[in-house]
């Protein structure tokens, strides 16, 4: 067990743009102090000589060319209709300054 | 049971429209109700219909048609179809409606393989046991008072009810291999690299992959070959070349290595599920294979590791759903300021097991626990890579029991995640190494008046699904 507090919780709700209620707060406490418990048996491996690992098949620098894709009204349409709220072609959001 | 099934359809002893409304006709008997098993979210009968008369109306004009053409399958409701749904079991995306086909289901188009619907998931992938579903639970077919395992449960469950003839599920860390194993289906796991991931929604990106899951391993082997291959919109394929899988069955396994790895043979797992495992070993005695003592001493540290990677990954994948774009709103509350509304879309749409994992994936994150969790894991994850190297250098493939255990009953796990996550642990080791594996029934296990499957696990080196499959083709062939 990892000793989690509830500070700690509201915390990491906070960090992960999660609102909680107060009883999911003291649930996710006993449950992330049991499973942050089980993760830290991975501090007892040495790996003082090892990398960490990259892309695990070896790949690397996988580019393509930077073009822009060219999008149908049809496109933009089938896009634009999961937005919650639009203006137009514009997404609308609350004001963020 | 494709080829057979397309014997009849290319013959006109059946017609794919005939074919589809047999499967919507089981789907409507034995999918909904209070007992029903639930492995569909939603299906589409009129997409399925006109699918299987295009086919029809091929075959009538004397064209040749692919092996899948006309073959009704389920998709897993991670995986987009254009103008459909996709849910990925949350109500997060309850009225999100797939702009695009995933490369998997283009690629499906492209054979003309009939899509039945969408089935049933853990929320975002993340469960063992379809509990964790914003649409309800997915019963097992061999006994319905027990899960189908997860997350892919819907997509086992479809094949084993013979609702579909096969599906694509989706593993990050068992989820294809662990219901196949519950519910007796076939189901595999490629390299990582060997499918394309675009259109389909990201769990642990350097984890997941998209499988299939059907009643032989033939079948499997049929689906790979249409989905398989490099895809420019995911850069994380690998180049192939076009390999068709199911040409590559039937290979004798005279003097073939199989590893035994005795650290899957531990305290956790259930001895009648070790009496059926030792039993099929004997079996892979008897077909020529030459079986090998094998230790991969970093297993016990794998299930952390796996979990450490995978929660971290998913807090930041799962971090565009901020009722922006797409998914949830709340349009007729207020809110102070815009980070209000992320967390208030986010705190209402994500079910209780999505927020535990954002939270401990938030926390492994963040700074000052970045380098004692997810760094620490990343190394811990290149050892294990090197175990798998070092046995591949002796064996051929690994075969091991794909769960400690059968199919446990509903609501047996839901309060103690820790004890749910355990359930994965002979599975997260293949996709922390990237190789590919198939689970298929090698078994059952009698209790009381059901009879319970029990899955074997057969892992083999990258890029080498035609071994894997061709070893689980000749062990399915040997009992028949």
């Amino acid at each position: 067990m990892t000793d989690i507090t509830e500070k700690d919780i509201r915390n990491v709700a906070d960090l992960a743009l999660l609102s909680l209620r107060d009883e999911e707060v003291s649930q996710y406490q006993k449950d992330l102090s049991s499973v942050l418990g089980h993760f830290e048996t991975i501090s007892r491996v040495d790996t003082d000589a090892v990398d960490a690992i990259g892309h695990i098949t070896g790949m690397a620098n996988v580019y393509r060319v930077d073009d822009a894709h060219p999008c149908s009204q049809e496109e933009r349409e089938a896009l634009m209709t999961n937005v919650p709220s639009r203006d137009g072609d514009h997404i609308s959001v609350k004001n963020v300054l | 049971m494709i080829r057979e099934l397309h014997e009849k359809l290319v013959t006109g002893k059946v017609t794919a429209e005939a074919l589809v409304h047999t499967y919507l006709a089981r789907i409507d008997a034995v999918d909904s109700g209070d007992e029903g098993i639930g492995a569909f979210i939603s299906v589409d009968r009129a997409c399925a219909l006109q699918q299987a008369k295009v086919v029809d109306s091929l075959i009538a004009e004397g064209e040749h048609v692919p092996l899948l053409a006309g073959i009704p399958g389920a998709i897993k409701d991670l995986i987009n179809i254009k103008d459909q749904k996709t849910t990925a079991g949350s109500r997060m995306l309850a009225d999100y409606v797939s702009p695009y086909d995933a490369t998997v289901i283009e690629k499906l188009r492209g054979t003309h393989a009939v899509f039945l619907g969408k089935t049933n998931l853990d929320e975002f992938a993340c469960g063992g046991s379809t509990e964790h579903s914003a649409y309800g639970v997915t019963r097992n077919p061999q006994d319905i008072s027990r899960v189908p395992g997860g997350s892919s449960g819907g997509s086992a469950a479809a094949v084993a009810a013979a609702e579909a003839v096969c599906s694509l599920g989706t593993d990050t860390g068992g989820s294809i291999r662990q219901p196949s194993s519950f519910c007796g289906t076939v189901g595999l796991k490629p390299t990582y690299g060997r499918v394309s991931r675009y259109g389909v929604i990201a769990y642990g990106s350097s984890l997941d992959q998209v499988g299939p899951i059907a009643s032989t391993v033939e079948d499997c082997a049929i689906v790979l070959s249409a989905i398989a291959g490099q895809d420019v919109r995911d850069a994380t394929t690998a180049h192939s070349d076009g390999q068709t899988y199911e040409n590559f069955l039937g290979e004798d396994l005279t003097g073939k290595k199989i590893g035994i790895v005795k650290e899957f043979l531990s305290d956790g797992l259930d001895p009648r599920v070790q009496k059926v495992f030792l039993d099929a070993v004997e079996k892979y005695k008897s077909l020529g294979a030459e079986i090998v003592d094998v230790s991969l001493p970093y297993t016990d540290d794998a299930l952390a590791a796996y979990y450490v990677i995978a929660t971290s990954e998913l807090s930041s994948n799962l971090a565009r759903f901020d009722g922006i774009r797409f998914g949830s709103t709340a349009q007729q509350k207020d809110f102070d300021s815009l980070i209000e509304y992320y967390k208030h879309v986010r705190g209402e749409g994500f079910g209780a097991e999505i927020k535990r994992r954002l939270m401990l994936g938030t926390y492994t994150l963040s700074a000052g626990y970045f380098d004692a969790y997810y760094k620490k894991a990343q190394k811990v994850r290149t050892l294990i890579r090197q175990d798998y190297e070092k046995a591949f250098e002796k064996v051929d493939f690994l075969f091991t029991p794909t769960a400690p255990e059968v199919a446990f009953k509903l609501g047996d796990r839901t309060e103690d995640p820790l004890k749910m996550y355990l359930t994965d642990i002979y599975n997260v080791p293949a996709n922390l190494a990237g190789v590919p594996a198939l689970s298929l029934p090698i078994g059952t296990i009698v209790e009381g008046d059901v009879s319970l499957p029990v899955g074997g696990q057969i892992l083999g080196k990258w890029f080498d699904e035609e071994g894997v499959l061709n070893a689980g083709h000749m062990w399915e062939q040997s009992i028949i």
